[in-house]
């Protein structure tokens, strides 16, 4: 399967002309996207589609970060940081996905937000790579697959239990930009889930501590016995004192 | 992850943002050098300070390298050695820039941490440290990572390759929006047959667009025909890509700097990209 990036000096026009096109955003088809505005990427890829069959589209996050980031594993991550890409997708070959699960009559933000955070990338950094529609599906599959595992997207799925509460506050830490820290903080926690309770508050009081624990030791340096140990130690200190009171 | 001199420690860190040492030194002198596949990073680590040699040697500290590229989430850490140290990158998991910080962490709970050279305000007071715990911080580094914008691309985007029907030579041809370069038939088909990998594709790029380039540059400059292509897309495009690299097709410079230099400038090292894509594949084979 051919895909196609877009341009550019096309990223930055369509930009600035949000206001101008929004109505357009809202069409089931994108025959309004021109031809020219895209242009191949180097890479062939397989023929694939994503999940639209679930009643609530954002039940098939899950589905379609596995289907997305399987089938583009091949590209780097320099390559998944560029806005062109994600932006040619978004308008060409998954419109039909960007139309179901992020539909602009169903917003809460205002449309032009929208299409700025989902079809381009709104902000700088990190975060445009966890607001783009497609970047990420693709991101938080880089990000917990664990090609050790017999089942390799098992820490996704975990996390996508909920992926909007637990995994974007995760990874808007700085130490889950090292995939073996933030694969090790997931393995602990999900084994912890399986004799405990761990509610979303639970959850992020580990990520603040671990963003605690950053700012003297280096938690790369730590093994995944050591970083369970202080994570237990934790989690079972701050549940004597929920307890206590 | 860059270290601030701002952040507090409950214990003397050895840096030169802080004055919990009087006399020792931890000195990292760094290197680096940026192909088009890889980052090599050349550190060499000066330690003065008797106690945290010894707690290195014994296996208690170790010196790291941290490296953090925000922009891709990428982030690391590499054992260093006292001396001199090489660790390299591969380009493609980076983008924006590269944060280096080297460090000395206790790779163990140390006990009784102490050190004679401790500033006075801790005189005869020692320390427990935990383990990961950052004891000494050197030289910061942020390292800019420029990706070129051509990166996604399959060809450069001004040439398009066509079939020379009845032909046996490859020709240039300039008149249009892009620049044609016209394969005989079988070269042609050829070209068809290998585009899709990228390996071979850098390999078509000097065999192909390299010396069609050079080609092109040679009619500019010796017929200063500049006005009759100036509104063509390739020659804007041609004209903004030497800008950047500092030559100007409409004063004479173009004529000072060998063009031979120019078209390998303007295709990113085509000659380096090819051969190691035949040693790829040598490998691979």
């Amino acid at each position: 399967m051919k895909i196609r990036f877009m341009k550019d000096a096309v990223v930055d026009e369509l930009k600035r002309n949000i206001s101008k096109n929004c109505s357009k955003y809202g069409q089931s088809d994108n025959s309004w996207v021109q031809n020219e505005w895209l242009k191949e990427f180097k890479h062939e890829l397989p023929e694939f589609s994503l999940d639209l069959l679930k009643e609530k589209p954002e039940d098939t996050d899950f589905n379609n970060i596995k289907i997305l980031y399987s089938n583009l594993k091949t590209i780097t991550d320099s390559q998944a940081c560029d806005e062109r890409l994600w932006a040619g997708l978004c308008h060409d070959k998954f419109w039909n996905y960007m139309q179901y699960r992020w539909s602009i009559s169903k917003v809460k933000e205002t449309k032009e937000d929208s299409i700025l955070n989902h079809y381009f990338f709104k902000q700088t950094g990190q975060r445009a790579l966890m607001t783009n529609a497609l970047a990420r599906l693709w991101w938080v599959g880089r990000l917990t697959y664990d090609k050790n595992a017999e089942d390799p997207f098992i820490l996704t799925e975990y996390l996508c239990k909920d992926l909007n509460g637990r995994g974007f506050p995760l990874f808007g830490s700085n130490f889950s930009n090292n995939k073996e820290v933030t694969k090790n903080f997931l393995y602990i926690l999900m084994k912890y889930e399986e004799k405990n309770k761990l509610n979303r508050e639970e959850f992020l009081e580990v990520i603040k501590r671990m963003n605690l624990w950053g700012g003297k030791i280096i938690l790369d340096s730590l093994s995944k016995e050591e970083l369970s140990r202080k994570i237990l130690e934790f989690l079972k200190g701050s549940k004597n004192l929920i307890e206590n009171e | 992850m860059q270290i601030k001199g701002s952040r507090a420690f409950p214990y003397p860190l050895l840096s030169k943002m802080y004055e919990d040492y009087l006399s020792s030194t931890f000195k990292i002198e760094m290197n680096y050098l940026k192909s088009r596949n890889e980052i090599n990073l050349q550190l060499k680590v000066l330690l003065e300070n008797m106690n945290l040699e010894m707690l290195i040697k014994d296996k208690k500290a170790i010196i790291l390298c941290h490296v953090e590229c925000p922009k891709t989430k990428y982030r690391t850490v590499k054992e260093l050695n006292l001396g001199k140290n090489k660790i390299s990158f591969a380009s493609n998991l980076l983008d924006g820039y590269l944060e280096i910080v080297p460090v000395i962490v206790a790779n163990t709970k140390i006990d009784n941490f102490y050190s004679k050279d401790f500033n006075k305000d801790y005189e005869r007071i020692s320390f427990e440290i935990e383990k990961g715990s950052i004891l000494a911080i050197g030289e910061q580094l942020k390292i800019p990572i420029k990706k070129e914008l051509g990166t996604l691309s399959k060809i450069p985007s001004i040439f398009q390759i066509e079939k020379n029907i009845n032909k046996p030579e490859m020709e240039v041809e300039m008149h249009g929006e892009k620049l044609v370069v016209k394969l005989p038939e079988e070269e042609y088909n050829n070209y068809g047959l290998l585009k899709g990998s990228e390996s071979y594709n850098n390999i078509l790029i000097s065999m192909i667009i390299f010396p069609a380039l050079i080609f092109v540059l040679s009619e500019l400059e010796n017929f200063h025909g500049l006005e009759m292509y100036e509104d063509r897309r390739w020659y804007r495009v041609l004209n903004k890509k030497l800008r950047e690299e500092g030559f100007d097709l409409k004063s004479d410079s173009l004529g000072l700097v060998s063009i031979l230099k120019i078209a390998q400038k303007i295709l990113d090292l085509p000659l380096f990209r090819a051969t190691e894509s035949l040693k790829n594949l040598e490998v691979n084979e």
